[in-house]
């Protein structure tokens, strides 16, 4: 062990549970009655971790891992030799292991992080669970309900073991903070919401062999790909569904295959209308055609609208919404002929620090960085419920694999209760 | 047999245009191949990024100084190649030289040249040498409270070379990759070619009417071109370029160019810069994977080789 190591208990002296819980608790429904501390583990050292399914997502899970003081990259698995042997070059000190099964038999290993193919979440992760391991998943749950359900009830059946989900922005600072902008109601009355993923991109993997080529192609799989909606949308479809508090009423769907005409039947354009109680609907599009004006989402109300790309949000204010009184202070950025007031996430801290709130933050990470560093505190300082739990998970899935099919059936699909519970 | 079939794909990265050209028979393959090595250079373009506070190099540059600092791999890889440029050249490739840039300003106007006080603060503050790397750990270590590594003359090649092998472990056998037309890998030979034929621009002449002033013919390598031109500073007449000599402190001036071919982008990046820098004074370098290191000089005759390795 050569990496300083935030101690467990050299933490818990220098704070209190009570505030670190409550840190926790307060953006989100975390109950607060379950921040106790878990006794019978009190490590001082890093947590070791296992990350499985080394793909790109894989990659950027591992080097998070590694970067972080809480854990320790132990094991990467991967069932590909190659891609054993780029874990060997990137990340020299972790181990590298073929098989799964053996990774889940070893009992050092405490959380595990699935990374594959959706459509393999499934058997992993139950296991996983099984094996008393912590688990995070990546999102969406699975390409089934039937799957995701399964994954689900075993997240909930594993007491004491954390499971928590890739919705990455539910764990973002930026995203956390709009979040209580939007709910203190700072949009007024929030009527919509705006959001695009656009990347140009074939969305095709390739290697020199054909079998390898095959099964790297899975997103192009229509058997298991949830495509676009689903695969990266999800993550925009929770946004929207945390933010609003609600569960969609319906969902209609297009899509098409406009450019990549290479055989393909995973549309690689896709729009969407999410229906919500409240009417206040969300429109997505993705696209692998244009990389215009890259991803977003726009949260609309009657007073402001507010934007969040890259991590960063501005509000635009309607000319007759009331002051708010902090953003004359406020830096301000043109957009066209629109001027939007920059929200920061950590403005306050940073002015404490005598740090420029405008200008880079030295300490920005990478979402991914931020939900295994929540994971890695639960870990360490409870057991809590997940910020991002199998339930939230299990309804994002759903939404994301109803979505899908709209969007191929060129449909609209109404929503059955039924379908949000796990008990079926 | 299919007929070869060319695909052309460009992203920007590393505030400049990397643009690929492959040929091979499936078009879909090769663009899902070179896809996948263009997403590894934006990658490697943000990781390595000096000028963004929250990059993998900004977080070395903070806080390397008094402890060893676990990096990833790769990174470390770079490190390494950085310290052995800098060896071969006896300094004259040099990554730290940042307070010597900002020193100096390039791109921006500037009266007078840096005063020999401010050039030997500067220096003080600059070399290798105070930089230790742990092959076991994969760690850094500063022993200077402000050294800090700018891979600016060098992560260009080391993204191609990254590209190159994501494309050759995918199957691409034919190829020209390059970074900002200064830094190129020949991936095989084009078809019915011996060898992909580089024209190397006069950096002196008009846009309107460039000229080749040299070739570079690539099979399975690298060529970098260096000049002065483009990022430069002149004071009173004379133009000052964005490369420093790390033993003076000085910035280049006069109309020079060094093409450097070598197996790898890498060391042909860091070889051209130290060319420029002063590496040519050192005429005991030999290295099998270097095919060719040039200064050229421009006179009013023309280009005159002025060294060769």
């Amino acid at each position: 062990m050569f990496r300083n190591r935030l101690s467990r208990r050299s933490f818990l002296k220098k704070s209190s549970f009570g505030t670190l819980s409550g840190v926790l608790a307060s953006a989100e429904l975390i109950p607060v009655e379950k921040a106790h501390l878990n006794t019978e583990a009190q490590r001082d050292e890093a947590i070791p971790c296992a990350v499985i399914g080394f793909g790109e997502w894989g990659r950027e899970i591992s080097k998070a891992i590694h970067e972080l003081k809480d854990t320790e990259l132990s094991v990467v698995c991967d069932h590909f030799p190659l891609m054993l042997r780029r874990v060997q070059r990137d990340f020299p000190t972790a181990k590298t292991e073929a098989d799964y099964r053996n990774v889940l038999m070893d009992d050092s290993i405490k959380a595990v992080f699935v990374a594959t193919p959706t459509h393999l979440h499934r058997e992993i992760v139950i296991a996983a669970l099984k094996a008393g391991k912590h688990v995070y998943c990546e999102a969406p749950l699975a390409h089934t309900i039937e799957d995701a359900r399964a994954i689900a009830v075993a997240a909930k059946q594993a007491k004491g073991q954390i499971f928590q989900a890739g919705l990455l922005n539910r764990t973002e600072p930026q995203y956390r903070s709009v979040f209580g902008f939007v709910r203190s109601g700072a949009l007024g009355k929030a009527n919509m919401t705006r959001s695009q993923w656009h990347f140009k991109d074939s969305w095709r993997r390739t290697s020199s062999s054909g079998a390898r080529t095959e099964e790297l192609n899975w997103r192009l799989d229509d058997s298991v790909s949830l495509g676009l909606i689903g695969e990266i949308g999800i993550q925009q479809l929770d946004t929207c569904m945390w933010m609003n508090g609600q569960l969609p009423k319906s969902v209609s769907g297009f899509g098409s295959v406009s450019f990549w005409r290479d055989g393909r039947a995973v549309p690689d354009t896709v729009q969407a209308v999410i229906e919500f109680p409240n009417g206040e609907n969300q429109l997505f599009d993705a696209t692998l055609v244009s990389g215009f004006d890259a991803a977003y989402d726009l949260y609309f109300g009657s007073d402001s609208t507010i934007i969040l790309r890259d991590n960063k949000a501005w509000m635009f204010k309607e000319v007759d919404a009331p002051q708010l009184g902090w953003e004359v202070y406020a830096r301000k950025d043109r957009f066209y002929k629109e001027t939007g007031i920059a929200l920061l996430a950590n403005a306050t801290k940073l002015d404490s620090l005598g740090t420029d709130p405008t200008a880079d933050d030295p300490n920005a990470k990478a979402p991914i960085w931020h939900a295994i560093k929540s994971f890695a505190d639960n870990l360490n300082f409870g057991t809590l419920e997940s910020i991002v739990n199998y339930q939230m998970a299990y309804e994002a899935t759903v939404v994301a694999i109803k979505a899908n099919e709209a969007i191929r059936s060129g449909s609209k699909i109404d929503f059955l209760p039924e379908w949000f519970s796990i008990d079926g | 047999m299919e007929a070869a079939q060319t695909i052309r794909l460009a992203t920007h990265a590393m505030a400049t245009r990397f643009e690929f050209v492959l040929n091979g028979e499936d078009p879909v393959q090769l663009r899902a191949a070179g896809e996948e090595a263009l997403r590894e250079i934006n990658r490697i373009g943000k990781r390595f990024n000096y000028y963004d506070a929250s990059s993998e190099l900004s977080r070395v540059n903070r806080e390397a100084f008094g402890q060893d600092l676990p990096v990833a791999g790769d990174l470390f890889e770079l490190f390494q190649q950085c310290e052995w440029a800098w060896k071969v050249t006896k300094g004259a490739f040099d990554p730290t030289i940042g307070p010597l840039m900002r020193l100096w300003n390039f791109g921006n106007d500037r009266s007078q040249v840096p005063s020999q006080k401010d050039v030997t603060l500067a220096l003080a503050r600059t070399g290798w040498q105070h930089v230790v790397l742990d092959p076991k750990k994969t760690t850094v270590r500063f022993l200077k409270t402000d050294c800090e590594i700018d891979l600016g003359g060098i992560a260009k090649g080391w993204a191609l070379d990254e590209a190159r092998a994501l494309l050759q472990q995918a199957g691409v056998q034919s190829g020209l990759i390059h970074g900002g037309t200064s830094s190129v890998i020949g991936i095989g030979t084009p078809p019915n070619e011996n060898a992909w034929t580089v024209g190397i621009e006069d950096p002196y002449e008009s846009l309107q009417a460039p000229s080749w002033f040299e070739k570079s013919y690539l099979k399975n390598a690298a060529l970098s071109v260096s000049a002065i031109r483009g990022k430069s500073t002149t004071i009173g007449d004379i133009e000052y370029g964005h490369v420093i000599n790390p033993a003076n402190g000085m910035a280049i001036s006069g109309p020079f160019v060094s093409i450097v071919e070598a197996t790898r982008a890498v060391t042909a990046d860091a070889l051209s810069t130290a060319l420029l820098a002063g590496f040519h004074i050192q005429r005991d370098f030999t290295d099998s994977t270097v095919t060719r290191a040039d200064l050229f000089h421009k006179i009013e005759s023309g280009w005159k080789l002025k060294f060769r390795s």
